[in-house]
């Protein structure tokens, strides 16, 4: 019997002309369907843009206020402290070399550490008061030629300096206060801000750990700013050199750009790959030997990404998708621009190594074309570096934090 | 100079589902039109499978329509395993008996001895089936009792196990029997009464 049924009803499509479906309920039927699939498109649609859009709002905002820098209580031109006497240290202008970032007088340890995660903090044994003692012939000879011109300049131009303030001599029973010591062995290059302590001329660095206002640098000794002191020529070359940032460090969000293509490997999940461009600036005042300067630091990257991405929702334009993967970057250049009351300097200087990293995000992508196989997305991402060792930044002082990346993504399946 | 392009019944089958398969992917990337193309194919189908179940042409649109939204809905989890038109007349049909599970049809289903004179057993001759046309069988199962009509159609059309039917109507395997044994009762006296 199953059989005749079967044959007479043609597998179960068979039926009477007469109670066919007619076209007109056909085409009722489906305005029907069809405004329910798009009720249900923009549902899906509405609700991860607004998720979205939200979400990167969030992170944006976020980034905004930490990166809000209180400059207006904080002023420009530090306030100089007493100076006090100290011994000088010994220091070499080779071992600065070895670091990633040139860096001048340093040695040891110092020298060799990431720059992002040590604070070089000179503990300086106090001297006695003394006026400025002549040079010894060891003295003379551990010195840079340019220095001694500095300092025979500086014997001639003391007694201009007589109506500067005595500095008071540290004794034993006072604190020890690092960061200002050394300001009485400075060469200055310029010739206008020395000392009149005439301490002596040995090369004298000095690391300072205090930072007024709320700076943001974890190596508030700055062994890179130092290293654009020196590229600048704000300092002459040997000479010692004191910094100090003074302000808050102001990250600009990073902006990622990618060209990037995918790779769908099932309904849900696809791979991608590309290339990636990114610029970390950064921004804070500081002072070399005493004199105030807005630095701007700017970092180019580019990377390769690998990323595995699941498609949460879809419509006819745009899909919404989490993602997670890595990235290896290569600085490609670091710009600085140092702005001073006298005038701007600007150096360029190459990064050394690679930058590992790992991502995960959501993101938004609008599909274009006929095929709808190439998207510009948007797509903020958390993202942690991996032993950042390169130039300060954002990267570097916040191991963990979040980026926006925009981008055109070609599919090609 | 003609050319003749036979193609086997294999190759049809095949161009079908690759068709098919085609169809779902743009279905998939809300290709509107591929939808609607879909729904063209489908519905001429799928409109006696809900007919057959519902016996009533309005209530057979509506569960058409739903069959559709719920055919888009699932559209993903088509893995291309079998043949997509099965694969979507069991959603046709489960959309057919939650429209009439709602209504609790087999609860009211008229019971035998209420149907006339009993026989201790009845059998449909095939010879008696097989002389009927077939619109004749299909007015014949749209008048059957809704209870006996969603038990023959699972078993006899659609080739569902009396298990199976068991299973998705929540009743006993034997329930099935007996429905399906009342269906074909209820069908004999009928072509005995045409035959006349």
């Amino acid at each position: 019997m199953k059989e005749i049924l079967d044959k007479k009803l043609q597998g179960g499509d068979f039926i009477p002309d007469g109670l066919k479906l007619q076209p007109q309920e056909q085409e009722q039927i489906w305005k029907s369907v069809e405004s329910s699939l798009g009720r249900r498109s923009r549902r899906r649609f509405y609700l991860w843009s607004a998720a979205s859009v939200a979400a990167a709002a969030a992170i944006i905002a976020a980034l905004v206020l930490r990166n809000a820098s209180d400059s207006s209580s904080t002023p420009f031109y530090p306030e100089i402290q007493p100076i006090e006497k100290t011994t000088p240290l010994a220091v070499s202008a080779e071992d600065g070399e070895d670091a990633h970032i040139p860096v001048l007088g340093i040695t040891g340890a110092a020298a060799n550490s990431p720059v992002s995660r040590h604070s070089v903090y000179e503990d300086v044994v106090p001297q006695p008061s003394q006026t400025q003692q002549p040079q010894t012939e060891q003295q003379k000879e551990e010195l840079q030629p340019e220095q001694q011109t500095q300092q025979r300049e500086q014997q001639t131009q003391q007694p201009q300096r007589q109506t500067e303030p005595q500095r008071q001599p540290q004794t034993e029973s006072q604190p020890k206060r690092a960061y200002s010591t050394a300001r009485a062995q400075i060469a200055d290059p310029w010739g206008s801000e020395s000392s009149s302590s005439g301490m002596g001329s040995r090369i004298t660095l000095s690391a300072s750990s205090k930072i007024s206002g709320r700076g943001k640098f974890e190596d508030p000794s700055n062994q890179f700013f130092k290293g654009i002191a020196a590229k600048t020529g704000q300092v002459a070359v040997g000479a010692p050199i004191i910094v100090e940032q003074i302000s808050q460090t102001r990250y600009i969000v990073p902006i990622t750009a990618t060209a990037a293509i995918s790779y769908r490997i099932s309904e849900r999940f696809s791979i991608g790959t590309g290339l990636s461009y990114t610029y970390l600036q950064s921004k804070y005042r500081g002072t070399i030997n005493f004199t105030p300067y807005t630095i701007r630091q700017g970092l180019h990257y580019v990377g390769i990404p690998v990323n595995l991405y699941f498609n949460i929702a879809q419509t006819p334009n745009m899909n919404f998708y989490v993602n997670g993967g890595g990235t290896v970057e290569k600085g490609v250049r670091a710009v600085y621009n140092m702005k001073s009351k006298s005038g701007n300097s600007t150096v360029t200087s190459s990064i050394k190594g690679l930058q590992f990293s790992v991502t995960a995000g959501a993101g938004a992508e609008y599909r274009l074309g006929k095929q709808k196989d190439v998207g510009i997305y948007f797509e903020p991402n958390a993202v942690y570096y991996i032993n950042s060792k390169f130039p300060a930044s954002v990267r570097t002082d916040h191991p963990l934090h979040f980026d926006v990346e925009v981008g055109v993504r070609v599919h090609l399946k | 100079m003609h050319i003749l392009h036979l193609m086997t019944e294999d190759n049809k089958i095949q161009a079908k589902s690759s068709h098919y398969l085609a169809l779902v992917g743009k279905c998939l990337k809300q290709d509107r039109r591929a939808q609607r193309e879909l729904y063209e194919i489908l519905s001429a189908k799928m409109f006696p499978v809900c007919l057959r179940y519902m016996g009533d042409r309005e209530k057979s649109k509506d569960v058409l329509q739903e069959g559709f939204i719920t055919l888009f809905s699932k559209l993903k989890e088509y893995r291309g395993e079998g043949s997509f038109e099965g694969w979507a007349r069991r959603i046709f049909v489960t959309a057919a008996l939650m429209a009439l599970r709602k209504s609790d049809v087999l609860s009211r289903s008229e019971p035998l001895e209420q149907q006339g004179k009993t026989t201790a057993r009845m059998v449909i001759e095939p010879k008696e089936t097989a002389s009927l046309d077939a619109d004749t069988l299909f007015e014949l199962i749209l008048s059957m009792p809704e209870g006996f009509r969603i038990v023959f159609n699972l078993y006899a059309v659609e080739g569902f196990s009396h298990k199976e039917i068991a299973q998705m109507l929540g009743l006993s395997e034997g329930a099935s029997r007996s429905q399906f044994s009342r269906a074909r009762v209820w069908l004999q006296e009928r072509l005995k009464k045409l035959n006349r």
